[in-house]
């Protein structure tokens, strides 16, 4: 099978779910009003177990861009060079999550500020790519990245 | 409240002996267990010491699954009082080295048996990297990343567009890497030679990073025994002796993307501990997966300021015979390879080695005191654990007891 990593935690699997609904979706903490990501059990900020799915605008700044000429899975071995980037995005008083993201468009540089969406790769699972802030913008490089994401989407 | 971080006592009385790299292949049939004892043996038959005389183990290891260090005890037929497993990849060695010590300080232990040790079974590096940590599950293997390359680029490419180094600045160091490895024959790399020009024009693999930026995944084992300097000085067994060592993990963490690590909160404390300055330092081994994490070694232990490493390494000859800062003087694991955990102990076991005078071609001339440093565990974005610490050649043996 020809497909992205599909292999999630339970708790990540939450960001798959709201990929099919179109929405980000990030842990953020009731108590102390904390954004948290990677997926976790409890508050990375207070240690409380109160942390709940919540919409996440999405805007961040790139903080570093690198293609990949390589990787150990076939599916984007066969697709390279295949274009990653690291995002901070907002909240937290400017010290927001970290995310990894697609990002096919090569004007999307570090410093760039930009908005993260939520949708389903090939495999089913949920993963983030990068677009433009404006959203006629982001819908457009939205659906080139699907493009990117080929013909074999299997929904 | 807190009323202020306290120093570690000191490491008076304890010697680090029978410095062990064994067995370093590109695939191995044999299982994690092979490589620590087989570097276990041999480290019992170097000291003059019957296997019932470890009453210790510190073992690392990223392939030792199902089994673990207390498996080992059976698998090995050693009745332990000290068991201690220390999953913490590039900073393992320095750790083993610094739990050993305090057991063996407090009586918990007499000789303690550091090693780390991994086979490398094909596939096997692929299902490391695939499933490493949850965060590396959900976070970062989805996006083709495939284990530590993905994060290294994005730290590399940040750190260049920060502070204007350049390929060739790491060039520097894996070429003088390269020559130190002509010089050590178990370097799975050492009987190439490596220029400048093969260097840059190398095959890309993500973003910055080329081939001879990665290391490559082998197996084998590394390893030292940890008693007291009394004990040491019985057995007439050449020792090295630590002045000073600490840890930290997860600093910085508000810094979005990794350019410095733990040991900018106790590097002058290491010096202060240990009366030196880094002026004084013989020999430096970084832990080195990647050269830039080896540039903010070289900048956050006092060797330049920070952003200055492209200059230093420029400047500075890095080769065992060079007269400058000898580094990572058996090649590091871009030259020898990079056998799991055993990678984490290669900078201790080298300079073990090197103080008490048992390296061979690639011995640095005249050295006295060593500084080694750990890194490692790629949770997601950064590498999370930070160690280092200050060795330095014991008494010579014979020479007046």
């Amino acid at each position: 099978m020809n497909l992205p990593p599909k292999k999630r935690t339970s708790l990540g699997e939450n960001l798959s779910l709201a990929a099919q609904q179109a929405q980000l979706q990030i842990q953020h903490c009731a108590a102390c009003d904390h954004w948290n990501y990677p997926p976790r059990e409890v508050c990375g900020c207070c240690l409380s177990g109160q942390l709940s799915w919540q919409q996440h605008s999405g805007l961040g700044e790139i903080l570093a861009a690198v293609e990949l000429q390589h990787s150990f899975e076939s599916y984007f071995s066969a697709r390279l060079p295949w274009r990653l980037v690291s995002v901070q995005l907002e909240g937290n008083g400017g010290n927001g999550p970290v995310v990894y993201a697609h990002c096919h468009a090569a004007e999307f540089q570090p410093g760039a500020m930009i908005k993260i969406v939520n949708v389903t790769d090939p495999s089913g699972a949920g993963v983030f790519i990068a677009t433009g802030r404006d959203s006629a913008a982001a819908q457009t490089a939205l659906l080139l990245a699907l493009a990117g994401f080929s013909e074999q989407e299997n929904k | 409240m807190s009323i202020g971080r306290s120093s570690p006592a000191s490491y008076q009385g304890i010697a680090l002996v029978a410095p062990t790299s064994f067995g370093y292949a590109k695939t191995s049939r044999h299982g994690a267990a092979w490589y620590i004892g087989q570097t276990l043996a041999e480290m019992i038959k170097t000291a003059g010491i019957d296997k019932a005389d470890v009453d210790g183990l510190a073992i690392s290891s990223f392939s030792l699954g199902p089994d673990s260090v207390i498996s080992l005890s059976q698998h090995f037929g050693l009745s332990p009082r000290f068991i201690e497993q220390l999953p913490y990849g590039g900073s393992a060695g320095v750790i083993a080295m610094r739990r050993a010590a305090r057991a063996v300080q407090m009586g918990d232990a007499d000789i303690v048996a550091c090693i780390g040790g991994d086979t490398n079974q094909p596939g096997s590096f692929n299902e490391l990297i695939a499933d490493f940590s949850t965060f590396t599950r959900d976070a970062s293997y989805p996006y083709g990343a495939g284990g530590p390359n993905a994060a290294f680029a994005l730290i590399t490419q940040h750190y260049m567009q920060r502070y204007g180094a350049e390929r060739e600045d790491f060039g520097c160091l894996a070429l003088a890497q390269r020559y130190n490895a002509n010089h050590y024959d178990a370097a799975l790399h050492g009987h190439k030679t490596l220029s400048m020009q093969q260097y840059l024009s190398a095959r890309p693999i993500v973003g910055p990073i080329h081939m001879f930026d990665c290391v490559m995944p082998c197996a084998g084992g590394e390893g030292f025994l940890l008693m007291s300097e009394e004990r040491a000085r019985f057995l007439n067994l050449p020792y090295a002796l630590i002045l000073a060592a600490d840890e930290l993990h997860n600093a910085h963490q508000r810094d979005p993307v990794q350019y410095r690590a733990g040991w900018t909160e106790y590097a002058d404390g290491l010096y202060q501990a240990a009366g030196l300055g880094p002026q004084d330092i013989d020999l430096l081994q970084t832990y080195d997966d990647y050269p830039v994490i080896s540039m903010l070694q070289i900048e956050d232990l006092g060797f330049c300021a920070k952003g200055e490493a492209k200059n230093f390494v420029r400047e500075t000859a890095l080769t065992f015979d060079g007269g400058g800062l000898p580094h990572n003087t058996s090649g590091g694991q871009l030259s020898v390879g990079q056998a799991g955990s055993a990678a984490g102990f290669m900078g201790m076991v080298e300079t073990i080695r090197q103080l008490t005078q048992g390296a061979e071609k690639n011995q640095v001339s005249g050295a006295r005191t060593g500084m080694v440093s750990g890194y490692g565990m790629i949770n997601y974005d950064r590498g999370l654990c930070s160690s280092a610490t200050i060795l330095q050649a014991g008494t010579a043996v014979g020479g007046g007891q």
